[in-house]
């Protein structure tokens, strides 16, 4: 018994709202803790920094202080647990905030999450993307920008609200079709950029990046254009590409995540019949022959009986039901295995190890 | 002697416990560089690295080479996907310093039509900095070079502005 739970730590979230605070706007930060034995208290920790170009020319943070800024107790412990708390003030223009969660459970053992980092008040370089959730240095991450359409028309507060909504809801989410993303949370960074892109739908030009692009590739992997207006929406395919999704949707936020799977991870679709089909190794999750489906099936030992062809499309998939990449208008879908093994392979072979990402 | 295992066990696992509840202490000062920011007073892994970016558009009529920037970003060279085209960082004698390939920036995929030829693409270029680069260039697959963008300009401006930086050192010697 002692085994199985008495050592267990305290498992860990915590997401601050909103994402990209102004100089007037407080800040919640939410933490939820879960834990066999009960979880007896969490801690919420910040970070303050202050950003200033260092004398390398680098974007730097200094340390103003770090501070304990609320402890909630649970008495009994519960399971699970959650602790909320709201900044009595605004942080100022310039801020580099981190933040930290740490929760202990009934038998002592603690667990946390933390830090993450974002930019509070004005961007000191409007041109650079803005971290908004910060987990590391951009060579270990998958690093992605988010952009407003130029159908904003400049409302800046409305877009980071609704990009506070998609990590809220989308990618961090709880929800089935985020549970590559949230599970593995600290492989992403995400920031936000105030500088509109164009997305001009299918047949009308696709994706215009916005003018600071180049300042945003430096770091990211991937851009992404909200945009509020119906179209056809369309989606880069690899590094360093921009997908576009509309806002407001039923499903925008499996939607997003299943362009994510095209721009981050260059998946395919997997619908029938006229999806994006091409096949991209290693750990491709698409295959141009009934043989190649069953010789990947094989190495993972799943069933060769498991392939099956696209309609007559002349592409295979072995992913079974209920996948992402197959059927993105749905809340209870997530990436398949074969997308989980090009997800895993960028994760763990690349952005973990030498390769970077 | 069951007790006396059983007392061992437990004692490990109490240190075990104790072992894992003081790890990460709540207060301990984060680390590093995060979402392209240094965290001042630690120059620890990834801390200032420098990346060059040369934006190229891509359309019927060719490779048309855009912005060129030096910049602190992610400094490791994006993996090669798809074999559309070759990007190369090159020296002064036009030797290789680092490559890779992508595809097609101008294929994207639209849901229930497939993937699709847009009439344009923009791509950005990013590669580690390196003192003694002069051009990136845009390459066929038969390595014929359909744009280039001379690099050496946006350098001097950068080392301008940082003269000790060492990388504009070693960039200084080997004009």
């Amino acid at each position: 018994m002692m085994l199985s739970t008495g050592c267990v730590a305290p498992a860990v979230f915590v997401i601050h709202s909103p994402i990209q605070p102004s100089n007037t706007q407080p800040v919640t930060y939410a933490a939820t803790a879960t834990d066999p034995d009960g979880v007896a208290a969490i801690e919420i920790w910040e970070d303050r920094n202050t950003l200033a170009l260092c004398s390398n020319g680098m974007q730097c943070a200094t340390r103003v202080s770090t501070s304990r800024l609320t402890t909630c107790n649970f008495t009994p412990a519960i399971d699970p647990a959650t602790c909320n708390f709201t900044t009595p003030n605004a942080y100022p223009d310039a801020s580099f905030i981190g933040y930290r969660a740490v929760a202990r459970d009934s038998k002592g053992n603690s667990g946390a999450e933390g830090w993450i980092y974002y930019a509070a008040g004005a961007f000191p370089w409007p041109n650079n993307p803005i971290p908004v959730y910060g987990k590391g240095a951009p060579a270990e991450k998958l690093d992605m920008v988010f952009i407003p359409d130029s159908d904003y028309t400049g409302n800046n507060a409305q877009f980071m609200q609704d990009v506070t909504s998609l990590l809220t809801n989308g990618y961090l989410s709880t929800g089935v079709f985020a549970f590559d993303v949230r599970t593995w949370r600290g492989f992403w960074n995400f920031y936000i950029t105030y500088q509109p892109g164009d997305a001009k739908g299918y047949g009308s030009g696709c994706n215009v990046a916005p003018t600071n692009w180049a300042n945003l590739s430096a770091i990211v992997n991937s851009g992404g254009i909200l945009h509020n207006n119906a179209l056809r929406d369309c989606g880069g395919i690899g590094n360093g590409s921009l997908f576009s999704v509309q806002v407001g949707g039923a499903f925008t936020n499996p939607t997003a995540v299943h362009e994510t799977g095209h721009s981050v991870f260059s998946l395919a679709d997997e619908y029938c019949c006229d999806g994006g089909y091409w096949n991209i190794g290693p750990e491709a999750n698409l295959f141009n022959s009934q043989a190649s489906c069953q010789n990947n099936a094989t190495s993972h030992g799943w069933p060769t009986t498991d392939c099956v062809q696209i309609g007559t499309t002349g592409w295979w998939r072995s992913d079974g039901a209920n996948d992402l990449m197959q059927n993105n208008n749905s809340n209870t879908n997530r990436y398949g295995r074969s997308d989980d093994g090009r997800v895993y392979w960028l994760y763990f072979s690349q952005c973990a190890g030498p390769p970077g990402c | 002697m069951k007790r006396i295992a059983l007392a061992w066990a437990t004692l490990a696992i109490v240190a075990a416990c104790a072992r894992q509840s003081k790890e990460n202490p709540p207060g301990a000062g984060p680390v590093g560089q995060v979402g392209g920011i240094q965290l001042v007073g630690d120059t620890g892994r990834g801390a200032g690295e420098k990346v060059l970016v040369a934006t190229y558009r891509f359309d019927s009529t060719g490779v048309r080479p855009g912005e060129a920037i030096v910049a602190y970003g992610s400094g490791r060279l994006p993996r090669s996907e798809g074999g559309a085209y070759r990007l190369q960082l090159v020296d002064a004698q036009g030797t290789a310093l680092a490559e890779y390939s992508i595809g097609d920036p101008r294929r994207v995929v639209v849901e229930h039509q497939g993937v699709v030829q847009n009439s344009q693409g923009i791509y950005a270029a990013r590669f580690p900095f390196h003192p003694r680069a002069r051009e990136i260039r845009v390459l066929d697959q038969g390595g014929a070079i359909l744009a280039r963008t001379d690099v050496a300009a946006v350098i001097r401006e950068f080392c301008d502005r940082l003269p000790q930086d060492k990388d504009c050192v070693e960039a200084r010697r080997s004009r």
